[in-house]
């Protein structure tokens, strides 16, 4: 099964147009240019539609960077 | 913190003050960046204008008005408010302006989106959120999909912006399903 990290990595390359490979470990909005506003929401719509679920309010606030999106998305698949 | 009303991760809202009508607050209202999407906009803003609307919305009961300042560093970035307040019917409408550029990056306003819903339903105890916005504002038609927005209808071509007339977009976000999407019980 592919790693939860590359299917993040690749929605954040589709969203910031970017190769998968030039998508950082520590990636965050100050590290990627395309990282604006509208694209953080185009994120997490991409990332509700591959993980087929919604995220609750709180932890909206909380997808400041990768480190943080994988480990809400890794503890929201374990409670499933 | 000063005063605050509401606490997110990033951000606290308080209530403004006087002498927040010196700020950056007025510029928000006039500088086309920040107010593109807004379907009252037209006139220029001025700190006089924004001392009437300070005056006229202190005491209002039918409109909260909240500053949203910076946890870090107390900056103020930006104004939010639940207008047409109605505890008859249990609605209100929400609207939020992120002002300064900075700190346009869409997590500042996931908070605010954040507080403002919780504030709504869980302290004023509305059973509906109400939102309108242009046809063409994507950013905020993401921003409502997130936090589970229906769209309920629209008035065809209605705003004149930008040289072209859009659609006034309204959206509903009933209580049940919030909490559906919030609280397991």
């Amino acid at each position: 099964m592919e790693k939860i990290t590359t299917r993040i990595k690749k929605i954040m390359a589709v969203v910031f147009d970017l190769s998968i490979e030039n998508i950082p470990n520590d990636a965050e909005p100050l590290k990627i240019d395309k990282w604006d506003s509208l694209n953080h929401l185009l994120l997490i719509v991409g990332l509700e539609e591959e993980f087929n679920f919604k995220f609750t309010d709180n932890e909206l606030t909380e997808l400041l960077n990768l480190h943080l999106i994988e480990s809400i998305i890794i503890n929201k698949i374990s409670k499933s | 913190m000063k005063n605050p009303y509401a606490i997110g991760k990033l951000i606290y809202l308080r209530p403004p003050e006087e002498e927040d009508i010196d700020s950056n607050w007025y510029t928000w209202l006039s500088n086309p960046d920040t107010s593109q999407y807004l379907a009252e906009r037209f006139w220029p803003n001025t700190k006089e204008k924004q001392r009437e609307f300070f005056n006229e919305t202190k005491n209002s009961s039918t409109r909260m008005v909240l500053l949203i300042i910076d946890k870090d560093n107390d900056q103020m970035i930006g104004v939010c408010n639940l207008n047409n307040i109605s505890f008859l019917h249990g609605k209100a409408e929400i609207a939020l302006i992120i002002g300064e550029k900075e700190y346009q990056n869409g997590t500042y306003a996931i908070d605010v989106m954040s507080l403002l819903l919780k504030i709504g339903f869980d302290r004023l105890n509305m059973r509906n959120i109400i939102t309108s916005r242009l046809g063409n504002n994507s950013l905020t038609t993401t921003l409502e999909k997130i936090f589970g927005f229906i769209e309920i209808g629209k008035f065809d071509k209605l705003i004149f912006s930008e040289g072209l007339y859009q659609d006034l977009v309204y959206s509903q976000l009933k209580k049940e399903n919030w909490r559906k999407r919030n609280f397991k019980n």
